[in-house]
């Protein structure tokens, strides 16, 4: 068995407000992701996933618990440790033309990565334009604006961007939420072939169960910053135990029926 | 509500000991020149011993948080000093000096107020006619002429050239109130005014714009509702709000006595008494000046404030605390 | 099949590409018309600027050739033609030393021009670094930063200049510190608001997940987006402040005589106001023009830069120029 790519034990953020009590958004949760793996995190809204990606990401810094990613510690790293896990793990965001610089064109945005680990620029544009490509982007996208193009080729370009790196670890923060319908279905496709092409391991966040189905190996739900419910999606999806499950897989088959 | 009130008030104390202690100190790093100057002035022949002994009777010589300390209890219980030019108290010579430039300030302000709204809501709501282009050129002149430059053609224009205004605003001899000249107030007014209402004008007239240009304004003409009715229920609101701001910061420009204004036209106001004590190194009356100004800047804005509150009661007060 | 569906998906967004890519800055259901009205004012504002920008380099170019455009020696009197009225030989008229006036005026330019523009860079470099600071950091820093700025703002001036003068002695730079040190604060509010602003952006997360840098978080990402707001400011302030140094020269602080100032040159005439008006009118032109041209320059590249600050009316009219 391979050592997990990303391993979180007992994960608490707490979040002092002023004037006012705390809030507990993620209390003493523990996962594993492996490579080649895509367990889905799955919660309505107040449930902490954000928060998690935020934590695995290290964008945030974890109240208490451990991150351990390929190997390494990153719980409570700084400066030049905290830079270095650009190589270990990357963000797909919610909002794709916020996630871009609106000063710089889309093709610096994907290179941005590859320029800081010291590759020049000719070589890095052109890897970017590569990936770019290989998100089912044009090349001359490169040259455009986050503004210029819509919604679903930014994402697009923004999983470029997470590819980049070679990272192991891709955390997809409901990459789908702000897309409408036909689109999220590519970008949930592309996800996908990514995912399995190179093997990634995947952390796909969102609150719709119905998303996950098909798409991630494991499920874990969530509720009030506790993990309530997990397993393989498959069994997961077939026979809920946890009320709240039951509840979003509800949601979800509401919704489908609405949009029929 | 009270409680944000003297919250906002209390700010007042740190203010008021960050720039008294600033003036405080830089008057202490220009140090002997005072007591040299202030000796020349009086005619008094200069040596090392007259300078020590001046330096003594003023209490110069101790050191300077003791100085300082000694001038805020003296602050506190309502003493401010007495001139080092004049000898007499400081607050009082103060005190006597505010009636004119307060005149002043409220004399500008309604004549601002009286050409700049109309002038703006006309030049709006004529947007791109003769009318506005002449309002916004005119506006566009008086932002461009200094004040200095101003006063000195209206005096030119008005004093010399035509004779119906004096020369001098104030009743030559006579200090404090009762030099205030009424026929000198005309002058110094319109230079003000021409300053600020050019300012005003193109302010108001971007926000009548672009409330115009609102979707309910839309709505409320298909409504049938009169463009006139519109303006004043809907529109003026966001005028005030503006006007309010602007006379925010104006109010603590002219509360402070314009300096130039008040010199030259010898307009006997706190303006003029900075000028005349910084050049004479008069250092109790320069501090009781700082710190009316403290004072003006805090309540400006807590009565800005307060207003924009009463206007538009989405304003939380304590914004961005 | 995997491949077939690559394909698909491949074709699909090239054929969005073409046509996201070539509508230009326009959104999705443009109206043509809109987009070319856009266009139109947009290469308006931008001839505006063009215009504007080369009567400033103009106004630049004579208050740094000024010594060699002056007709006479600014600083030479003549007493036997001292208070002569404009002429042909003097166009300005002479000043009660005799000087040329109108070379004192093209030599005053260096003060008044050059040291305005110190003034602005200097408030806009230094507000805008504190700005940010503060605004990044935030805590502790930004309390200090700001309550500081407070007793700069409620500072009067005048005051402050003048005590500047009296320990540091009389001068222009003098004078430019002066007004520099309670300047600044409007740029770090501005500066520190708008980097607050950038601090909740996703495209900042991303570029720290890309291994960025604070430094170059600030430097490559924040800075550049937040340069445009803060440049307006400044060129709009170039104007005021070029008005507030020459008033500060007229109170007696910066330019000493005999150097030749415009502020300076107004205060020490002010007795001929009757006698010899010119003395004082004609540096008080040269501030106006002055002044007007950068105001211009001003309202160009804000008009330029950010549209959205003109007051307009269903979406067709004018800037707000002039």
């Amino acid at each position: 068995m391979l050592e997990p790519v990303l391993e979180v034990t007992d994960l608490t953020k707490r979040f002092e407000r002023k004037g006012r009590s705390s809030v507990v958004a993620v209390d003493g949760v523990s996962f594993c992701v492996r490579a080649d793996e895509c367990v889905g995190l799955v919660g309505g809204s107040g449930s902490g996933k954000s928060t998690i990606a935020q934590m695995v990401t290290r964008l945030v810094e974890p109240t208490s618990g451990k991150i351990v990613l390929c190997g390494r510690d990153v719980s409570h790293v700084r400066g030049a440790g905290l830079r270095a896990m650009a190589k270990d793990v990357q963000m797909v965001f919610q909002n794709p033309a916020s996630s871009f610089d609106p000063r710089r064109t889309l093709g610096e945005g994907v290179a941005e990565s590859l320029r800081n680990m010291g590759m020049k620029k000719p070589a890095a544009y052109a890897r970017a334009r590569e990936l770019m490509e290989q998100c089912g982007l044009s090349a001359n996208m490169a040259d455009c604006y986050p503004r210029e193009v819509s919604g679903g080729q930014c994402q697009r370009a923004a999983i470029a961007r997470a590819l980049a790196p070679d990272a192991p670890l891709v955390v997809c923060d409901e990459p789908t939420s702000a897309l409408d319908v036909t689109t999220q279905a590519q970008i949930v496709r592309l996800l996908k072939r990514i995912q399995c092409e190179r093997g990634l391991a995947m952390l796909f966040i969102c609150h719709d169960l119905a998303l996950v189905q098909g798409f991630c190996d494991r499920v874990l739900v969530m509720q009030n910053g506790r993990i309530v419910e997990e397993g393989l999606a498959s069994e997961v999806l077939a026979c809920p135990s946890h009320p709240y499950t039951r509840l979003l897989l509800e949601s979800a088959s509401l919704a489908k029926k609405a949009d029929k | 509500m009270r409680r944000y009130v003297i919250r906002r008030l209390l700010q007042l104390i740190p203010i008021l000991i960050g720039i008294t202690l600033l003036s405080f100190g830089m008057m202490h790093l220009a140090g002997g020149d005072a007591v040299t100057a202030l000796l020349e002035n009086q005619g008094v022949a200069v040596t090392q011993e007259v300078i020590d002994a001046k330096k003594h009777e003023l209490g110069l010589d101790q050191p300077f948080m003791v100085q300082y300390l000694n001038w805020f209890r003296g602050l506190v219980t309502g003493n401010m000093g007495t001139s080092f030019v004049t000898g007499k108290d400081v607050f009082q010579t103060f005190a006597s000096k505010l009636p004119a430039t307060i005149l002043l300030t409220l004399t500008s302000i309604i004549a601002t107020v009286v050409v700049a709204l109309p002038l703006g809501i006309v030049a709006a709501t004529r947007q791109n006619k003769f009318v506005d282009y002449l309002i916004r050129v005119l506006s566009f002149v008086g932002n461009s002429l200094p004040n200095f430059f101003v006063a000195l053609l209206l005096i030119f224009v008005f004093a010399i050239v035509l004779g119906w205004l004096p020369v001098i605003s104030a009743n030559i001899g006579k200090t404090g109130v009762a030099a205030i000249s009424w026929a000198g107030l005309v002058l110094p007014t319109a230079t003000l005014a021409i300053a600020m209402a050019s300012k005003y004008t193109r302010q108001i007239r971007a926000t009548v714009l672009d409330e115009l240009s609102k979707p309910y304004v839309e709505g409320a003409r298909a409504r049938g509702v009169s463009e006139s009715r519109i303006l004043t229920k809907s529109v003026l609101k966001s005028v005030m709000i503006m006007l309010v701001t602007l006379l925010a910061l104006s109010i603590g420009d002219l509360l402070g006595g314009t300096a130039i204004v008040e010199t030259i036209f010898q307009w006997d106001g706190v303006g003029k008494l900075a000028v005349d004590s910084i050049v004479m190194r008069d250092y109790p009356m320069i501090q009781a000046y700082v710190v009316w100004m403290a004072i003006i800047y805090v309540m400006v804005n807590l009565a800005a404030d307060l207003l924009y509150h009463y206007l538009d009661p989405r304003v939380r007060l304590g914004g961005d605390e | 099949m995997l491949e077939g569906k690559v394909r698909n998906g491949h074709t699909q967004d090239r054929a969005d590409g073409l046509t996201a890519g070539g509508a230009g800055a326009s959104s999705s259901a443009s109206d043509s018309v809109t987009v070319r009205t856009q266009r139109v004012r947009r290469n308006y504002a931008k001839a505006k600027l063009v215009v504007f920008a080369v009567l400033a380099a103009a106004v630049l170019a004579v208050a740094v050739l000024a010594p060699l455009l002056c007709g006479y020696d600014p600083y030479a009197q003549d007493l036997s033609h001292a208070l002569e009225a404009p002429s042909p030989t003097h166009l300005a008229g002479t000043d009660r030393y005799g000087r040329d006036l109108l070379s004192r005026i093209i030599v005053g330019s260096q003060s008044s021009v050059l040291f305005t523009l110190l003034l602005v860079v200097m408030i806009a470099v230094v507000g805008t670094a504190i700005g940010v600071v503060c605004g990044w950091k935030g805590d502790k820093l930004d309390v200090v930063l700001m309550r500081t700025s407070d007793v700069f703002l409620a500072f009067p001036g005048l005051v402050f200049a003048l005590a500047i003068a009296g320990v540091l002695g009389g001068g222009m730079i003098n004078a430019v510190l002066a007004l520099a040190a309670i300047s600044w604060p409007k740029y770090a509010r501005i500066a520190r608001g708008l980097t607050l602003a950038q601090k909740g952006e996703p495209y900042l997360a991303a570029a720290r997940l890309a291994g960025c840098s604070t430094a170059q978080l600030v430097f490559s990402h924040i800075l550049p987006n937040i340069a445009g707001p803060l440049l307006v400011t400044a060129m709009l302030d170039i104007g005021t402040m070029m008005m507030e140094l020459a008033g500060l020269s007229f109170l007696g602080l910066g330019a000493q005589p005999p150097v030749a100032e415009w502020g300076s040159m107004m205060s020490e005439n002010r007795s001929l106001l009757q006698t010899a008006p010119w003395t004082i009118i004609a540096p008080g032109i040269a501030i106006f023009i002055t002044v007007m041209v950068f105001n211009l320059l001003g309202d160009a590249v804000r008009d330029y830069i950010d549209p959205s600050q003109r007051g307009r009316r269903k979406g067709l009219d004018e800037s707000e120029e002039v």
